[in-house]
């Protein structure tokens, strides 16, 4: 795979040379059958070590889409492509859903190491692993804490490690930054970005904050309200870190307000 | 249950405890009550601390039948708790038995397993653990319960089967329910096995107040029932002391999250 960078990101010229991380092709999902669906023929691609986020209206499915995705759910029709092959994604992918799933009986170190267990890798080797990201990532001193003892912002901060940690090559974050105040969503931005960046890897992310999702994507894909469809996708070819006030951001963050409002619009 | 005992304030029920004592020790000074009526409090310190040894040791038999039964409604409580959680139809089928279960009084049954089993410390290790599985068991399937969707979701996300759930997860969660539940079974389970022992018995401090009783020595009554007492507060520490050794997170924690 050839080194890429910034904008060059995604190789487009030849697209058949690497398949994508993850793919949804013309993935529906109804809760039941006969039931309004959640997702009607759904496509999107990840491409390696890129930065993708869903946005759209409140309820409008990019949980049940990111659960599909990671084989929580079953479409009804379509498939999930884990680079290029169509097996169950379980077990494959880095889920971290929208709640606060810390375990609150185990320290901090412990609950950042969970996935290890789960797999039944050496701990010792998982532990290490992890008391590097506390200290790379402001969490040092707090290993032995227990989750109750934390922030809100060190806890989302440990929930991340933990999906780092999973070993997973593809993340898939469900608003990760949810429930923080302004001040430290947007440290925790500049935060995940360089984590991101450090351990390459390739993140599906969900957001409703617009600038959040222009600040961090390589591309952004715009859901519409329920039945969730793509209405449009947005490339982001800005160089990191990104000025939330440059021209470009403030620009493409208008695009992506255009298209949800569009989106309403159509909608029934 | 949520009743925590504050040590700073136990002086509050220290003071109402002794005011009471001194009530009665007056009251039947004053009034000239026989003993063998109701005797002074401080009569039935003296016959408990001059014949301690005799206390100590139909306690111990108590206790010893305690312990078994509480072992075995334990166990069982939990078993069917497992049961009803993972062998769901099974778990269907059982827990209106179990309720019902509820509904015998155990004085109908201590008889018969009297005469099935005689008068050693099975019966009455039966009885102790017919009463307490239950508020395990009910504990434990809360517990069980308790485990947020979403948490259950991350696992199956990662591939985690579902021993690894319940061996990270839903185990760890129940715990705190399981400890509340064990605390009452274990006050619950003194008096199953006394109630074992008034059936039948040639031991241990039901027996004891049966034939003290017998005797009109009602001061020994009241001192069998001093033990009594004095175990029941053991076991309830106990079980306490178990609690704040394995739930220290919940009580480092500031935000104290039952909710998963």
């Amino acid at each position: 795979m050839p080194v890429t960078m910034g904008k060059e990101r995604f190789p487009k010229s030849d697209p058949s040379l690497e398949e994508p991380a993850l793919a949804l092709e013309g993935v529906s999902f109804a809760f039941r059958e006969g039931a309004l669906p959640v997702l009607e023929e759904v496509s999107l691609v990840v491409p390696e070590r890129s930065w993708v986020t869903l946005v759209g209206p409140s309820g409008c499915g990019k949980t049940t889409l990111l659960r599909v995705a990671c084989g929580l759910l079953r479409p009804t029709a379509g498939r999930v492509l884990i680079h290029g092959k169509a097996i169950d994604p379980r077990g494959k992918l880095a889920y971290m859903p929208q709640a606060d799933t810390l375990l609150p009986w185990r320290t901090a170190l412990s609950n950042a190491v969970l996935a290890a267990e789960v797999d039944g890798r050496p701990l010792a080797e998982a532990k290490a692993e992890a008391r590097e990201l506390f200290q790379r990532f402001g969490l040092a001193g707090f290993e032995d804490a227990y989750p109750g003892e934390l922030s809100g912002g060190m806890r989302q901060r440990l929930a991340l490690i933990r999906t780092f940690l999973t070993h997973r090559e593809v993340l898939l974050l469900d608003e990760p930054l949810g429930a923080l105040d302004a001040l430290t969503r947007a440290a925790m931005q500049d935060w995940l970005r360089q984590v991101w960046e450090a351990l390459g890897k390739t993140i599906l992310f969900v957001t409703h904050d617009v600038e959040e999702a222009v600040i961090l994507s390589d591309r952004i894909m715009v859901l519409s309200p329920r039945p969730a469809h793509i209405t449009a996708t947005v490339e982001v070819p800005l160089p990191r870190p990104r000025n939330r006030t440059s021209g470009e951001v403030v620009r493409l963050r208008a695009e992506v307000l255009r298209w949800l409002e569009k989106g309403d619009a159509n909608g029934d | 249950m949520q009743m925590a005992i504050r040590p700073r304030e136990l002086w509050r029920t220290a003071l109402l405890f002794s005011l009471l004592v001194l009530l009665w020790e007056m009251g039947v000074r004053l009034g000239h009550v026989p003993p063998y009526v109701l005797p002074a409090p401080s009569r039935i310190l003296l016959v408990f601390f001059t014949r301690l040894p005799l206390f100590l040791q139909h306690g111990a038999v108590t206790l010893a039948e305690v312990a078994l039964g509480l072992t075995l409604g334990a166990f069982g409580g939990i078993g069917i708790a497992l049961t009803v959680f993972y062998v769901r139809p099974l778990g269907q089928a059982l827990y209106p038995l179990i309720l019902g279960s509820q509904m015998v009084p155990v004085f109908a049954i201590a008889p018969l397993l009297v005469l099935w089993l005689g008068y050693g410390i099975w019966p009455k290790a039966i009885v102790a653990a017919l009463i307490s599985f239950f508020p395990i068991a009910v504990n434990m399937s809360d517990g069980l319960r308790s485990v947020g969707g979403e948490l259950v979701d991350l696992f199956h996300s990662l591939g985690a089967s579902e021993w690894k759930i319940f061996r990270l997860v839903r185990l760890p969660a129940s715990l705190p329910f399981l400890l509340s539940g064990l605390k009452v079974a274990a006050t619950l389970s003194l008096v199953g096995a006394t109630i074992g022992e008034w059936i039948g018995a040639e031991r241990g401090l039901g027996y004891f107040m049966l034939y003290a009783n017998a005797l009109l020595r009602v001061d020994q009554v009241f001192a069998a029932i001093l033990t009594l007492t004095i175990l029941g507060v053991m076991l309830f520490g106990g079980v306490t002391l178990l609690q704040r050794r394995l739930l220290r997170w919940r009580r480092r924690g500031q935000l104290e999250r039952r909710q998963l």
